[in-house]
């Protein structure tokens, strides 16, 4: 995987430095003037993760399909993919050996902010079975489902045991914590695995987003996953809170109500009424940093009808002002959510500039 | 006329023959003997009269086109004026849809109905689309990839036999025929019998079936006709046809070029109606051998047409800017059609048909992104964004009627065969798809003449197909693989005759429906190879009745028909998406799949009326009421309301004949099961359209112009009102509104003929 991950830097760093070589085109007065700018092949089915480093200008790919939990290495939390819709549900009072359905049970997801004290995983016990789905495969087929225990944890390593709902397929490991923040450890492949890169701003990622009602609010007529509790992947840019990445969002129209509607108010707005030239370090201040994992979030775009065409509206009047880990400080802006070779949709480019004092 | 010569004193009879509206002698109408087998006969002069050699009281037989022949008995010597009547309600003329041999719309057995050149001429038609879109109980529903269809009796496409010169027409991709690609400039008149054919025309014939009868050349000398037509929509077409006639010969060619530039009324970059550019070319070559006449003809149509996409902000990659892109994709169409027809009598009560037939269809398609900002385009890199699909049809089809078809006397045996073979592959059909689709009919029907005004004719087709079990069919609950049909006749008089038919027919699952594939990151539309044959019958019950009202000859015709199908197949929306295979995203926007519905019902009341004057003045006034429902509806009915008139009045002064064209068109639902098993209906507004027209010619005849105004009332887009899913809509997507037509145009047209 190191390899792997190697290769795909130099990948892009190949394809950067080419870009840059490459005659750039007389810059009319009605074309927007691009600074830096980078495209983030996620795919239209959202199978990659980019993971965006901005001090270096570099995007490493990483396929969502790797891996379901990830172990805090200096702490407790446990976080799941929502980048492949993982899900977790609590059986009361089961033992491992017993729980052989998740019939009438409702699952969790980890909430869209990254918080790590409100995962599905939130107050984990050892010893205490769960069943995790394992979410979807890019074409949206589901992968199954485990029990899973935790049998020990400690600040180097957990041990674990999980198995199908049948008993079948009993698997018992121990892993070691490795570098970086966190330990991705897959169940279908039954190993750690190598996720994050090093110093990463944000990441461009689907994540699981709840549609519809909560199904606390159906009361009985509640059916989870049918008519409420639906979950969908939709891209987002989550940051790097854990990393200590902060962002300030500039949006002139944050008052307007946003919509699906191609001919709303917000909709209508272009990249000509926005602050992203004048922007300066100060305002990064004057409008107040957010370390939510969520602060840029999915509100650079929006679907709009009829959402069987899959066209975007992608608020470029909103920038976001970074803060990242080593205390620099960038502008960006979201412009296209289509690109790559045939424009299609999953494919966001931003541009971005340091920020000036 | 030597033999006659043998038996006696012939004595010069003269005869002369005048038009009873206006007096006027009728030049070049045909005298015969009444009882005489062989063709010969004389010709009325510059004075309308003949003079023929009788040697004894003799009934003799006068016919001129567009008249009601007359029989009289004369005696040697006499000078006799005889008076014929125009035929202003069409019944002598000619029909071959439906009857084994051709016939009459008098005598008939089916109720024929005829779209004529004039017509066509007045419609302003440049396609099959503009003639039947304002006739009862047919619609045309317009898709911008897939062109335009057909709905007849609330029954659509796949059930409507189109055929060219009676010889079936493959369909497109869309499973229908795109009536936009069979071209009027070349045609003579158009053939309509609601209700299956079956039994003739085999399957596919359900609802009803659409003959297109082209020109043939006749006489003996040299013939240039070239036309240009312009519609302020943005429609340029021009066309030449050059024939040539000999003995019992005749050769024709003729071409067309056709322009349209599209249109959308919503001004979005993605049209509603796409551009095209159609060419065309024909050629028919027609000879007699002894009674026989030879016709072999091709023609063949090419048609590249553009969907443009509405262009999004998207990242251009290679101009490295941000730019607006849209998907193009652009399609061929080739479409050829070729036969060999023998027909004619074989003996005094023999008469043979023997139809051969091919028909193609390819369509490629290529998807290209398009800068719109600079102007760059470039091909799709996704392999499954283009593609090649290609469609044939051969049909051999013999019929042999035993029975004196001049006269249309007495009994008429008919036997036939029909083989008809079907074959697809390409880049949307299953490689699941081996071979063919065939299938085999031997038929038999047989015409009794119960007494002078009773005639009824049975008739049978047992077929066989290599794709499925067509004792499916069940005849007589038995299993048996056959489709009766049953003709019942009554003529009371001239002025009022009366037509009863039941019908079986069925249609079974075309390669598309069986095996198609279309796969993208947009659509899974995929076929079904477990799809069972649709059956189907209906009873069609029509009397007509005429009589002369304020000076005019009137016909007014009442019918009912109902009709069922059963397992009747249709396009399905997937609702449960986890069905879908592995390698299809769950998430495709557009999943359906061909299914059969237990049910379809539909039932229909017409009254039309037919009068007219003669100083020229012709109104046809109509009335139809569509009920449709079946299982998918909880047996709930639907209603569907129409009304049209057309009216045409020929200015004698000015040589100048004034058309109008009124249609109303009523609220009309389709309606679907949705997943709760609730009935989703989803329904078209309703509608009026009006077209006007005058035609005069000039030149002495040489030049013949139309001009016109289509669609007075601007008619654009029509909504659609409810949540459904299918039918009608199906192929739109989700948008709220149907385009109907493109709005209000004027169009000229100039015919220039050189003889």
């Amino acid at each position: 995987m190191k390899l792997l991950q190697s290769l795909v830097l130099a990948v892009f760093a190949i394809l950067l430095l080419s870009n840059c070589t490459e005659d750039d085109p007389i810059p009319q007065d009605d074309e927007i003037e691009l600074g830096a700018t980078l495209t983030a092949s996620m795919g239209s089915d959202l199978s990659t993760q980019v993971y965006v480093n901005l001090s270096e200008g570099l995007l490493t790919t990483v396929p969502v399909n790797t891996w379901e939990i990830a172990f805090e290495n200096n702490g407790t939390a446990i976080k799941t993919n929502t980048a492949k819709k993982v899900a977790v549900t609590n059986v009361e009072g089961q033992s491992f050996d017993e729980i052989n359905t998740d019939g009438g049970l409702v699952y969790a997801y980890d909430a869209e902010d990254g918080d790590l004290s409100n995962t599905a995983l939130a107050g984990w016990e050892v010893n205490v079975p769960f069943i995790l789905d394992m979410g979807i495969d890019q074409n949206g087929n589901t992968l199954g489902k485990k029990k899973v225990m935790i049998t020990s944890h400690s600040s180097t390593g957990a041990s674990l045991q999980y198995a199908n709902l049948d008993g079948t397929d009993f698997i018992s490991t121990d892993l070691t914590f490795g570098a970086g923040d966190f330990t991705f450890y897959s169940l279908i492949s039954q190993q750690s695995v190598s996720v994050e890169p090093d110093n990463w701003d944000f990441v461009l990622t689907g994540v699981s987003v709840r549609t519809g009602a909560p199904c606390v609010a159906l009361g009985g007529g509640a059916m989870p996953g049918i008519n409420c509790d639906v979950y969908r992947l939709s891209a987002a840019a989550l940051i790097n809170h854990y990393g200590g990445v902060e962002v300030a969002v500039d949006d002139p129209f944050a008052s307007l109500e946003l919509n699906d509607d191609p001919e709303s108010e917000k909709n209508l707005k272009t990249i000509e009424e926005s602050n992203y030239n004048s922007l300066g370090l100060s305002d990064f201040y004057s409008i107040g940093s957010s370390s939510a994992g969520d602060a840029i979030g999915r509100s650079w775009l929006h679907i709009l009808t009829p959402h069987s065409s899959g066209v975007y509206k992608i608020y470029d009047f909103v920038t976001y002002l970074v803060k990242d880990q080593d205390d620099n400080f960038y502008k960006v802006r979201f412009l296209a959510y289509k690109g790559g070779e045939n424009a299609e949709n999953g494919n966001p480019t931003f541009e971005y500039a340091l920020l000036e004092e | 006329m030597v033999p006659l010569a043998l038996f006696g004193q012939e004595v010069s009879t003269t005869i002369k023959v005048i038009a009873s509206n206006d007096q006027l002698p009728i030049i070049g109408a045909t005298i015969q003997l009444t009882n005489q087998d062989s063709p010969g006969g004389w010709l009325t002069n510059a004075n309308g009269t003949a003079v023929i050699p009788l040697e004894r009281s003799s009934e003799i037989t006068i016919s001129y086109l567009g008249f009601i022949g007359v029989n009289k008995t004369i005696n040697p010597g006499e000078a006799v004026t005889i008076s014929l009547e125009e035929d202003l309600l069409g019944l002598n003329e000619v029909v071959v849809t439906g009857a084994f041999a051709p016939t009459t719309m008098r005598h008939s057995l089916y109720k024929v109905k005829k779209f004529d050149a004039a017509l066509i001429e007045a419609r302003g038609a440049v396609n099959l689309s503009d003639v039947l879109q304002t006739q009862l109980n047919l619609k045309t529903i317009q898709d911008d990839v897939l062109g335009t269809r057909i709905v007849m009796q609330g029954i659509s496409g796949p059930n409507v036999k189109i055929l060219i010169d009676g010889i079936p027409l493959v369909n497109g991709t869309g499973g229908e025929f795109d009536l936009s690609q069979i071209n009027m400039n070349n045609v003579e008149r158009i053939e309509i019998v609601e209700g299956p054919l079956s039994v003739q025309y085999g399957t596919n014939a359900l609802a009803g079936t659409i003959n297109v009868i082209t020109k043939a050349h006749t006489g003996e000398d040299w013939n240039v006709n070239s036309s240009l037509y312009y519609e302020s929509v943005g429609q340029y077409n021009a066309d030449f046809t050059l024939a040539k006639g000999w003995d019992n010969t005749s050769v024709s060619i003729g071409g067309a070029r056709n322009q349209f530039n599209g249109f959308s009324s919503t001004e979005e970059r993605k049209k509603n109606w796409v551009p095209r550019t159609q060419y065309l070319v024909n050629a028919k070559l027609r000879t007699k051998i002894r009674n026989l006449n030879l016709v072999a003809a091709v023609d063949r149509l090419w048609q590249n047409s553009t969907s443009h996409g509405n262009a999004t902000r998207a990242f251009n990659n290679s101009t490295n800017k941000i730019s607006d892109i849209a998907n193009d994709n652009y399609n061929n169409t080739d479409r050829l059609n070729a036969s060999f027809v023998i027909e004619g009598k074989l003996s005094e009560k023999g008469y043979l048909n023997l139809v051969n037939g091919f028909s193609s269809f390819e369509q490629s398609s290529t998807k290209y992104l398009q800068d719109i900002i600079d102007d760059i385009r470039w091909l799709s890199s996704d392999a499954e964004d283009h593609d090649t699909t290609r469609f044939e049809t051969y049909t051999f089809r013999g019929t042999y009627v035993y029975g004196n078809t001049d006269k249309k006397e007495g009994l008429y045996l008919t036997t036939g065969y029909e083989a008809s073979l079907n074959y697809a592959e390409g880049g949307r059909i299953s490689t699941e798809a081996k071979g063919n689709v065939n299938e085999y009919g031997l038929f038999s029907a047989l015409e009794i003449p119960i007494s002078k005004r009773f005639k009824v004719q049975p008739s049978v087709r047992y077929t066989y197909s290599n794709s499925y079990d067509t004792r499916e069919i069940n005849f007589l609950n038995a299993n048996l693989p056959l489709l009766p049909s049953l003709n019942v006749m009554y003529t009371k008089d001239e002025n009022f005759d009366f037509r009863l038919s039941y019908g079986q027919g069925y249609r079974t699952p075309s390669v598309r429906e069986l095996y198609y594939e279309f796969i993208d990151a947009n659509h899974y539309i995929v076929g079904n190879k477990n799809l069972r044959p649709e059956v189907g019958s209906n009873l069609n019950a029509s009397g007509t009745f005429r009589r002369e009202i304020f000076g005019a000859k009137a016909a007014f015709t009442s019918s009912l028909f109902f009709s069922r199908i059963d397992n009747k197949i249709d396009l399905i929306q997937i609702v449960d998406r986890d069905n879908l295979p592995d390698e299809v995203p769950k998430t495709v926007p557009v999943a359906r799949v061909y299914e059969n519905i237990p049910n379809f019902k539909s039932y229909g009341m017409n009254l039309t009326a037919e009068i007219a004057w003669p100083n020229g003045f012709r109104l046809n006034p109509g009335l139809g009421l569509l009920a449709r429902s079946g299982s998918e509806a909880d047996d709930r009915f639907y209603n569907s309301l129409e009304a049209n008139i057309n009216a045409c009045h020929y200015l004698k002064e000015w040589d100048t004949k004034i058309n109008l064209f009124y249609k109303y068109n009523g609220a009309i639902s389709e309606f679907s099961r949705n997943q709760d098993g609730e009935i989703g209906v989803l329904t078209l507004d309703p509608y009026q359209t009006l077209d006007i027209s005058l035609s005069k010619p000039l030149m002495s005849g040489r030049i013949f112009t139309t001009l016109g105004a289509k669609n007075l009332f601007d008619v654009t887009d029509i909504s659609l009102e409810g949540e459904g899913s299918k039918g009608l809509v199906l192929q739109t997507g989700r948008e709220a509104f149907y385009p109907i037509s493109w709005g209000r145009t004027i169009f000229i047209k100039i015919n220039y003929l050189i003889n």
